[in-house]
């Protein structure tokens, strides 16, 4: 049986493309990368864990913005936007281990992406808890990997 | 408490979502800033929603997901085929660049994606089945040189040697394309590099293990439907 996406989009694709629009600040990239969520959503649906389909489409969004922002040269905004670019440009652990699928991740099955979980904390101000819920992981899993890109990024401090 | 609700909370409660733990509606209503920024959220939703009805975006969406399945059933196409054919154990001489362009430069591999020339793309990025892709040789002074494909399978290599930006189509076997540039000052036996390619199995970052005297310069594109 397949999603019903017009009313998946009509709850919750407006936060989605919120969302797009804070982390990408342009308008045509930020509907593009909606259109993707709700793709990724599709395409994983038998997979979808019991979770708040907004927890779940607020990773996807972040995800498929990152992906995006990669490479992008654009000039940051504000201070906000700067740490999102930083994090979005930055070579992860998943650079050195390629374990990763992080939209995978986001389905559980497989640990979440570094960058993924940086934005959720540094940038929208989830607590490591609060962080560690979002994505299914243990807190000490979230501050390692945070910690990790710590290491390469400045500004960021992971608390103990 | 009366601490400020994050942007991120007061989204799940407009869509009517569960509050995540540590937040509860107590919380919502302490938050003098909460009723104005609702109405926001909600005029914010209505702007949306007219500008990108939920008909057309659904009609959107779904194109987009059947169009992305049929490329990821199509096997991989090499677009310049005859470029390409026999290659395999064929070392080129690469084209000379100015020594002014390349001094302090090392071999290296420039990746784009076919509509977006003026964007390279970054090693360990994303690319989709489909996506046309363009490699440039920066040959930084070497003389000799050839391109190893390797894809997430660790399946036998695809191999190229490139004199001028070629293009291929991204097919959806592995979790990643990547693409090893191997150089010399002299000619050297691409046997060599094809059985070291070979020996990478599903390793995405492993070097190839090369006789003296040749360089390598890796580009790995991770492959996302």
């Amino acid at each position: 049986m397949g999603l019903d996406v017009e009313s998946l989009y009509r709850r919750y694709g407006p936060q989605v493309l919120r969302r797009c629009r804070f982390l990408l600040r342009d308008e045509a990239q930020a509907v593009d990368a909606m259109h993707d969520v709700f793709v990724e959503l599709l395409r994983y649906q038998d997979r979808l864990r019991s979770v708040a389909p907004s927890s779940l489409l607020h990773q996807i969004a972040t995800h498929v913005c990152l992906n995006k922002l990669r490479g992008s040269r654009r000039k940051p905004e504000d201070p906000e936007d700067e740490r999102v670019m930083q994090i979005a440009g930055s070579e992860d652990l998943e650079r050195r281990t390629f374990a990763q699928r992080a939209l995978e991740a986001v389905f559980g099955r497989v640990p979440a992406n570094s960058r993924d979980i940086a934005v959720l904390h540094f940038v929208d101000g989830m607590t490591l808890e609060q962080t560690a819920a979002e994505v299914g992981m243990s807190v000490s899993g979230v501050r390692k990997r945070l910690r990790g890109l710590a290491e390469v990024l400045k500004g960021l401090e992971v608390e103990p | 408490m009366s601490q400020r609700i994050p942007d991120w909370v007061l989204e799940r409660h407009l869509v009517g979502d569960a509050l995540p733990a540590g937040f509860t509606e107590a919380d919502l209503a302490a938050d003098p800033s909460v009723p104005e920024r609702l109405e926001k959220l909600k005029a914010s939703d209505a702007e949306i929603l007219e500008r990108h009805p939920p008909r057309v975006v659904a009609a959107q969406v779904r194109a987009r997901a059947e169009e992305r399945g049929r490329r990821a059933r199509r096997p991989m196409m090499v677009l310049l085929p005859v470029a390409l054919a026999g290659v395999a154990a064929v070392v080129i001489a690469l084209p000379r660049q100015p020594d002014v362009l390349t001094k302090g430069l090392e071999p290296h591999l420039e990746v784009f994606r076919k509509d977006e020339p003026a964007r390279p793309l970054v090693s360990g990025g994303v690319g989709h089945p489909g996506d046309i892709i363009q490699l440039r040789v920066v040959s930084a002074g070497a003389k000799f040189g050839m391109v190893v494909a390797v894809d997430g399978e660790g399946a036998p290599v695809q191999v190229g040697a490139l004199t001028v930006p070629d293009a291929l189509e991204l097919d959806a076997t592995g979790q990643f394309e990547r693409f090893i540039l191997v150089t010399s000052d002299a000619p050297f036996e691409a046997a060599d590099v094809l059985a070291a390619a070979r020996r990478l199995g599903h390793d995405p970052v492993a070097k190839l293990e090369l006789p003296a005297g040749l360089k390598q310069s890796s580009f790995v594109l991770l492959k996302k439907p």
